[in-house]
């Protein structure tokens, strides 16, 4: 039963089948996602935007470098315009400082900068648990109506669908009306209860197709449990759909925040976030653009950053072979 | 090859493509020259990785634009690969008609088959839609599908496998074409069905006039209905001839090989003989003949030099291999190859 | 009913028992309606009463054209779907009202091989793994471990330095012998191969029909072998079995089969198979059927043949042919056809 069959040609040709190293579909994913220019650059701004946001200001107990507070007041030097040069001198300007208020000041005196970081952590924070949240709803919804089928998937998605008509703004108006006080971790909360649909339908069509792979079966004939099967075979399978779509999900949450703290049915105050601080300066984006563009131009850039990473995950995950047989 | 009074229908010289991928440039075809006569059927024999779908794709210009072409294809004496873009078009459909091997997704699922068959000849022809629906009852009573008329209004997912590449067939030939390539035309239907297929495209062929290129794996398939026959290795033509003397007295060990590992009437109770090894990658192929890692016949020579398709003793039958004549002195040259379990 | 199953296979008296025995199998599935109810509006009749046996060291080839149910039938007889009636008795124990988890333990016994080189493995699984999973499954890894996943790895003619690999890596020959030492790990005495060479290129195809008759040899084990090639299963196969839309048309040893075919479907099918030599293709008899393959949904009553047999006559409609022998047949030669005559095609 052991002995080693005979292989006429000599080892050349065990060499010659392998025409790609041994990569891992991780390793592959991450090989085809640095290539995406977008992608990586989306990374890099994301992360800088991270840092500097819970590094410069602080985070719970941790200090931060920054030397002003987010929520001080004082004088309003120089009408609040922002301290922040970088027109080198040689071209005419003041060479490069950072000066006390790199991003200005609010009417109340408060170092901007600190604001718009705070502002950009709450934006990040709900943005991240809206994410989180409605991911694993989600996943749930989608796993079981995919596996198991029969009654429950038919409640489960006709739960779906009605969600799905359901108008988010309404819903988050008035849940902001009721329990607008509550905090940032609430309204996350709401918004990823609210945000899992598109997630659910996927996993399910993604496990659908699944099941009719062979290779379930023969872990059924194989005589593996459900709770295996799930774990072992089905969910290794979907990781890449689950990652590519929780990270669309993040930046439609950012704007979708931002638009409701806009109306007012968000953020409110003593909490702040960039949506909130746009809502709070719009009238002042002529006299005091500072103000207005500050913030504006954080919620860009977090957006389009988490959106660019989306779009190289999608391709990274995208399983076209790349070995082509002619 | 033979000595032809007239010019063949179709002359491809020297064709070859290139694909860049992730990995590096894989050379599909490298070098592939046949001509193809009026009226005749000729088959292109590999397995997966020889290039014999590209190099035909290649013919009708539907290969992706990062493939890069060379070579000649003279239709008639005019090179198709240096027409402009309309020429071409104007060639697919109508001078030259493609079968492909799914006719699930070669034909429209939301367009009904008369329609999509008028579609073809208005496409190249100047005619009203009632004449070329009349051109398409035609081509569906030719081909064989029952009460016609009827299903003119039919949708591809109404009809059999069968009947779909039946459709097929109508399609490639409505505008009386001069050649129709067939890929893999029926390696997704059942036996019985492939047997009624390969009857009517021969019924088909001599109807409209025309020359087939039938590229398949199928051995058995070449030898039902194509009088020569191409055999393809590692994106090189590695033997050409007639196919009842390709088959008898093969003289490249590939094709020795394929015809060795098919089980036949004889080989019950014995092993097969299979090739040992793998086809090589296309990107980088390394030098002499792509074949002799798996070959028994291999020489020195053999891992140098790259053959090329030269006479053998038998009358306009090329091989592409050194020893070529050890091959033809054996009884056997099937017996080459191993009787017994090979591992890999 | 047993003794029908005796004479399938040539014993006579009451002796040691066949190691499957498959009788009346049925296997229906419903068909769905839309709306909101889904309620089930007919049936797909894919298996429609079938009777036969293998031992071991043997091999059954099970032949057909697509809708005759020979991929159910091998489903069936795992119990990969429950069916709809009949028996399986493997080994005497009757599988079709065996509990979940004695079923698990009898799954050691019989494995299946896939058609598909490409989605019979877990992509996101190194092939070590892929073949462990058996033993990590039953709880035997701790005392099999990797050290047997290597020798199956060696015994399907592959290196096991390449184990932590993925199946993408390899050819679609390599990912089939992978299928094949995952169906062997735990020693199983029936192995159902579900056209398990159909997706490979040819001059590979042969090597894992080696591997197949050697393993078979060597372990002893019966194999149903089912397929739509007829070269491949004359050449592997002891006994043969025609389906056509869920019913046996005829079933005997290989040569009787293919050498004295007594069912006229089985003529047709001998003589449509396309065989390498130009010559004989050349002179052969050319048999062609009319019409397509009926639904299963709605089977033409009497015979299933009937609406594209030339012999055709009204008693085919009427009347259900059993399959017994005919024609002058041995008794291990059965054929189902109330016009059941010896026609050389091949």
């Amino acid at each position: 039963m052991s002995s080693e069959p005979s292989t006429a040609p000599p080892a050349p040709t065990v060499e010659r089948e392998f025409t790609v190293v041994a990569r891992t579909q991780a390793q592959m994913v991450r090989r085809r996602f640095f290539r995406h220019r977008g992608a990586l650059g989306g990374m890099l701004v994301l992360l800088a935007i991270v840092v500097l946001a819970f590094s410069s200001i602080g985070f719970g107990p941790v200090h931060g470098w920054w030397h002003q507070s987010y929520d001080g007041s004082g004088d309003v030097v120089n009408g609040g315009s922002p301290t922040l040069s970088v027109l080198p001198k040689f071209l005419g300007g003041h060479g490069f400082s950072i000066g006390q208020h790199p991003f200005g000041q609010s009417d109340i005196g408060t170092d901007f900068f600190a604001l718009t970081m705070r502002g950009a952590q709450q934006s990040l924070i709900i943005a991240f648990t809206v994410g989180l949240v409605s991911t694993l709803l989600g996943l749930l919804v989608g796993a079981i109506a995919g596996f198991f089928r029969g009654f429950a998937e038919s409640v489960l998605m006709r739960i779906t669908d009605v969600f799905l008509t359901i108008p988010l703004l309404v819903i988050a108006a008035i849940v902001a009306h009721k329990y607008g006080g509550a905090g940032i971790m609430a309204l996350a909360l709401v918004l990823g209860f609210l945000e899992w649909m598109q997630l659910a339908r996927l996993i399910r069509g993604e496990l659908l197709s699944l099941r009719e792979k062979e290779f379930i079966e023969a872990a059924r004939a194989l005589g593996a449990s459900g709770p295996r099967i799930i774990m072992r075979h089905l969910l290794p399978n979907i990781v890449g759909t689950i990652i590519v779509n929780a990270t669309l999900t993040i930046s439609s949450a950012i704007l979708l925040e931002t638009a409701l703290s806009y109306l007012g049915l968000g953020v409110r105050a003593p909490d702040t976030s960039l949506g909130l601080l746009v809502s709070n300066y719009q009238t002042a984006s002529t006299t005091r653009p500072w103000l207005f563009w500050w913030p504006g131009l954080f919620i860009i850039a977090i957006a389009l950053s988490v959106n660019f990473i989306g779009d190289g995950l999608r391709d990274a995950f995208d399983p076209k072979q790349n070995r082509v047989r002619a | 090859m033979s000595d032809e009074t007239t010019a063949p229908l179709l002359s491809v010289e020297d064709l070859a493509v290139r694909f860049p991928t992730e990995d590096g440039v894989v050379n599909a075809v490298r070098g592939v020259s046949y001509t193809l006569a009026e009226r005749e059927v000729l088959g292109i024999v590999g397995e997966s990785g020889s290039g014999k779908s590209v190099s035909s794709m290649a013919l009708m210009q539907l290969l992706p634009r990062t493939a890069q072409v060379e070579g000649r294809v003279l239709l008639r004496g005019r090179d198709v690969l240096r027409m402009s873009a309309a020429e071409q078009r104007s060639l697919r459909g109508r001078r030259i008609g493609m079968i492909f091997q799914d006719p699930m997704t070669a034909l429209n699922p939301v367009y009904s088959i008369g329609d999509q068959l008028a579609e073809t000849v208005r496409s190249h022809e100047a005619v009203s839609r009632r004449r070329a629906l009349d051109r398409a009852l035609e081509m569906l009573d030719l081909v064989g599908i029952p009460q016609p008329r009827e299903r003119l209004g039919a949708y591809p997912h109404e009809f059999s496998g069968g009947m779909r590449q039946r459709v097929m067939i109508a399609m490639a030939v409505i505008n009386n074409p001069e050649i129709i390539i067939a890929d893999e035309p029926t390696t997704a239907l059942d036996v019985t069905v492939q047997a009624q297929i390969l009857e009517k495209l021969l019924e088909v062929k001599d109807a409209v006039n025309a020359a087939i290129i039938l590229i398949t794996h199928d051995l058995g398939v070449v030898a039902s209905i194509a009088q020569r026959v191409l055999v393809m290795y590692a994106g090189r033509a590695v033997e050409y001839g007639e196919t009842a003397q390709v088959f008898r007295s093969p003289r490249m060990p590939y094709t020795a090989g394929l015809l060795g590992s098919i089980p036949t009437l004889a080989s019950a109770g014995t092993r097969l003989r299979p090739i040992p090894g793998s086809p090589p990658s296309l990107i980088n192929l390394p030098p002499g003949c792509p074949f002799s890692p798996r070959c028994p016949l291999r020489i020195e020579r053999c891992e140098q030099v790259e053959p090329s398709l030269t006479a053998t003793e038998q009358q306009a039958h090329t091989a592409a291999c050194h020893r070529w004549v050890d091959l033809a002195d054996r009884e056997d040259p099937v017996s080459i190859f191993r009787n017994e379990e090979v591992g890999s | 009913m047993s003794a029908s199953t005796q004479t399938a296979t040539g014993v006579g008296a009451v002796e040691s028992r066949h190691l499957l025995e498959v009788t009346d199998l049925v296997m229906n599935f419903p068909v769905k309606g839309g709306g909101l109810l889904r309620r089930t509006v007919g049936h797909v009749q894919a298996v429609s009463g079938i009777t036969f046996a293998v031992d071991r060291g043997e091999t059954l080839g099970l032949v057909g054209e697509s809708g005759c149910g020979k991929s159910t039938t091998g489903r069936a007889v795992l119990q990969l779907h429950r069916p709809t009636s009949g028996s399986v008795r493997f080994d005497g124990l009757e599988l079709t009202t065996l509990p979940v988890r004695a079923l698990r333990e009898v799954r050691r016994d019989m494995q299946i091989v896939f058609q598909d080189p490409y989605a019979s493995l877990n992509p996101k699984m190194p092939i070590n793994d892929i073949v462990a999973e058996p033993f990590r499954i039953h709880g035997t890894w701790a005392t099999a471990g990797p050290d047997r996943v290597a020798e199956l790895l060696r015994v399907v003619g592959l290196n096991p330095e390449h184990g932590n690999r993925y199946p993408h890596e390899f050819s679609g020959g390599q990912r089939q012998r992978i299928g094949i030492a995952r169906a062997l790990a735990l020693e199983p005495k029936l192995l159902i191969l579900d056209e398990p060479v159909s997706a490979l290129d040819v001059s590979v195809q042969a090597g894992v029909v080696n591997l197949l008759e050697e393993l078979q040899e060597r372990l002893n084990l019966a194999y149903v072998f089912i397929a739509h090639d007829l070269s491949v299963v004359r050449h592997i196969s002891d006994r043969v079995a025609v389906m056509y839309l869920g019913k046996i048309m005829e079933i005997g040893g290989r040569d009787d089969v293919y050498d004295r075919p007594r069912h006229p479907y089985t003529q047709a099918l001998l003589s449509a198979a396309p065989i390498a030599d130009p010559t004989s293709q050349a002179h052969r008899e050319r048999i062609l059927l009319s019409g397509d393959v009926p639904s299963p949904v709605n089977p033409p009553s009497g015979c299933r043949f009937r609406t594209r047999c030339w012999k055709a006559q009204e008693i085919c409609a009427q009347e259900v042919p059993a399959l017994i022998p005919r024609a002058g047949s041995e008794p291990a030669h059965q054929v189902a056809c109330h016009f059941a005559e010896v026609h050389a095609v091949v």
